[in-house]
């Protein structure tokens, strides 16, 4: 495709990952077939020439860049990652799948006092968002450590890198592999519908329409998607 | 050897670029009676901050003088101008008209995380009338234009319609705040849940929702007027159509369009305010607006309007738009070498001076060499 029929396509910036199976099935449930996603995870970028879109897939951390910056419409990304790093985009749509929470956890056996209580020395905190991490413990008043991590969080507590981790949690299931428990929630969050400053304007017929086909088949589905 | 980030060396081939462009656009500034006017780069914090909301105010690059003051680098150039034109121009006979080329600098310039870059923009100090506010705004549609944009439009708004909806609504200052914050955010599903629990009646929570996506030709002000019912906003609906109409007049209708939906990022405005999009940017290119009680915060009172645009978005959307229209025709360049012989030199010294006359690019060398230039002959 070149430049020029470039802004004639939707481009809709897809996540991989965890929410890239849910996000290939919203899209297909309103029409716009994807072949089950079959194919396209490996070439990160699709078109569907009938509707005119072009469906592009990033990491779930770029997504909010690329659609930022323009290089997409629309996106779909975690609303963990919309929190950590402020973006100048518009949310138009809570999607309602990919539904986790951001936590605080320990090891085992303990309580939220003993938790948050400093004794005489600053607690150490691992996480991958060190924004939210920060934020809350700021708003708590405890005064705290944080090491910024890549992945794999719940080590940290196990080997004497943390006292706590901050992390998403959607079945709890790695945390208690781990022997940890949550001693609080932070915030409950799930996938979200993004959209660039401009194209909400230059292509709002377009954005509206879609954002509307999504909305009203989440109203309808939303018990079943919440299972994705 | 590396640069602190966000900042460029600029290469001869893209300083080619940008110097066209400005010459462009202050060729068309200086037309429309424009003069330009140089601020330093870097002044008190103090005085720049006057001109900065809170979020502005974080990102502007700060250092402290060996007196110990807090200096910091300009956000933006507004600021600075409206302390000249109310410290050292105020006696002037009004309006003044100025024009700025400058480099400005931020920790964050939100897309690709640049930290300096340029803009160029005008100033019209001393009148508030809807004819200035028409004149700055057909005036940044015509540097747009003479820049060699073709498609782009300019969206005009008005700062007080979105306050005059908030004043009316009845509802405690800190829902407002939270409605007023999930806006400015460009949260809406956040909105949409804050409305949900606010005790506030369903048009009104409707169109607080539909707001952003107004946007259109006169008939988006028909449509408005049916439902708003505050005097602050029947008053800012009134000035934008006024300034419509004279853009019409203008004959520029085509690129105009009224949007109730656009936010701008800084605190000074007060009246109308206006943004440029094109479609191969996914912000702005450029945007203004009236900004009426700036002046006073530097001790005199001065109605002004203006706007700036961002030459390295505009170099951008240009080049996707059409790659060869910053292409510049320049004179033929030619290499003259002598064969390291004192005759042949004098001889070239005669021929350059002559070629150079003619308005041809001359490099003279001992011997020749290949950098894809031509070969003169002796």
């Amino acid at each position: 495709m070149n430049r020029e029929n470039d802004t004639d396509y939707l481009v809709i910036a897809l996540p991989s990952g965890k929410l890239f199976k849910p996000s290939i099935q919203l899209f297909e449930s309103i029409g716009i077939n994807l072949k089950g996603g079959k194919g396209i995870s490996r070439k990160l970028t699709f078109f569907d020439q009938r509707e005119k879109i072009k469906f592009i897939i990033t990491r779930p951390k770029d997504n909010p860049t690329y659609v930022e910056c323009g290089a997409a419409d629309i996106g779909i990304v975690g609303e963990d990652v919309l929190l950590e790093e402020k973006k100048d985009i518009y949310r138009l749509l809570d999607l309602k799948f990919g539904k986790c929470k951001m936590v605080v956890a320990a090891l085992e056996g303990g309580k939220q006092e003993k938790y948050y209580k400093n004794n005489g020395h600053r607690l150490k905190v691992a996480t991958k968002y060190p924004h939210i991490a920060g934020e809350y413990f700021n708003k708590k008043g405890i005064y705290v450590e944080l090491t910024k991590l890549y992945g794999s969080v719940e080590l940290a507590p196990q080997v004497g890198l943390a006292d706590m981790i901050v992390d998403i949690v959607s079945t709890g299931r790695t945390l208690e592999e781990n022997k940890l428990t949550i001693i609080d929630e932070i915030i409950p969050l799930s996938a979200q519908l993004i959209v660039n400053r401009i194209s909400y304007k230059t292509k709002h017929k377009r954005v509206i329409d879609l954002s509307q086909d999504i909305k009203k088949f989440i109203s309808l589905e939303s018990d079943k998607i919440a299972e994705w | 050897m590396n640069i602190p980030k966000g900042l460029n060396d600029l290469l001869p081939g893209e300083v080619l670029k940008r110097r066209l462009l400005e010459s462009r656009i202050s060729k068309i500034f200086t037309q429309w009676g424009y003069q330009e006017i140089i601020t330093p780069t870097f002044e008190f914090y103090e005085i720049l901050a006057k001109g900065a909301g809170s979020m502005m105010q974080k990102e502007m690059i700060k250092f402290f003088d060996r007196e110990g003051n807090i200096i910091a680098f300009r956000p933006e150039m507004t600021t600075s101008i409206a302390r000249v034109a109310s410290t050292k121009m105020q006696l002037e006979p009004k309006p003044s008209r100025l024009y700025y080329i400058g480099n400005v600098f931020r920790y964050d310039d939100k897309v690709g995380n640049q930290r300096e870059f340029c803009q160029a923009g005008v100033e019209l100090i001393g009148v508030n009338s809807k004819e200035a506010d028409a004149e700055v705004i057909a005036l940044a549609v015509e540097s747009l234009k003479n820049s060699g944009l073709r498609k782009f439009f300019i969206d005009i708004g008005h700062i007080n319609l979105f306050n005059g909806i908030m004043q009316s609504i009845k509802v405690e200052e800190k829902r407002k705040q939270e409605i007023k914050e999930a806006i400015l955010n460009k949260n809406f599903v956040l909105l949409e849940k804050i409305l949900y629990f606010s005790d506030i009646k369903d048009d009104e929570k409707e169109f607080i929702l539909k707001m952003p996506t107004l946007r259109g030709k006169e008939e988006v002000l028909e449509e408005v007027e049916k439902i708003i019912n505050n005097e602050l906003s029947i008053s800012a609906l009134k000035e934008i159509k006024g300034v419509y109409n004279l853009l019409r007049n203008y004959g520029l209708e085509e690129y105009i369009l009224i949007d109730l939906g656009i936010i701008r990022d800084f605190d000074y405005y007060t009246g109308i305010i206006f943004e440029g999009y094109t479609d191969y940017l996914g912000f702005p290119v450029c945007g203004g607006g009236r900004y009426d009680n700036l002046c006073s915060k530097f001790g005199e009172n001065i109605p002004s309007t203006g706007f700036a645009i961002g030459l390295e978005k505009l170099i951008t959307a240009l080049e996707k738009e059409d790659i060869h229209s910053l292409n510049l025709e320049r004179p033929e360049q030619y290499l003259l070498y002598y064969q390291n012989n004192e005759d042949n030199f004098k001889k070239a010294l005669v021929v350059a001076k002559n070629l150079r006359k003619k308005g041809l690019i001359v490099e003279l060398e001992a011997e020749k060499v290949c950098r894809g230039v031509k070969i003169y002959s002796l």
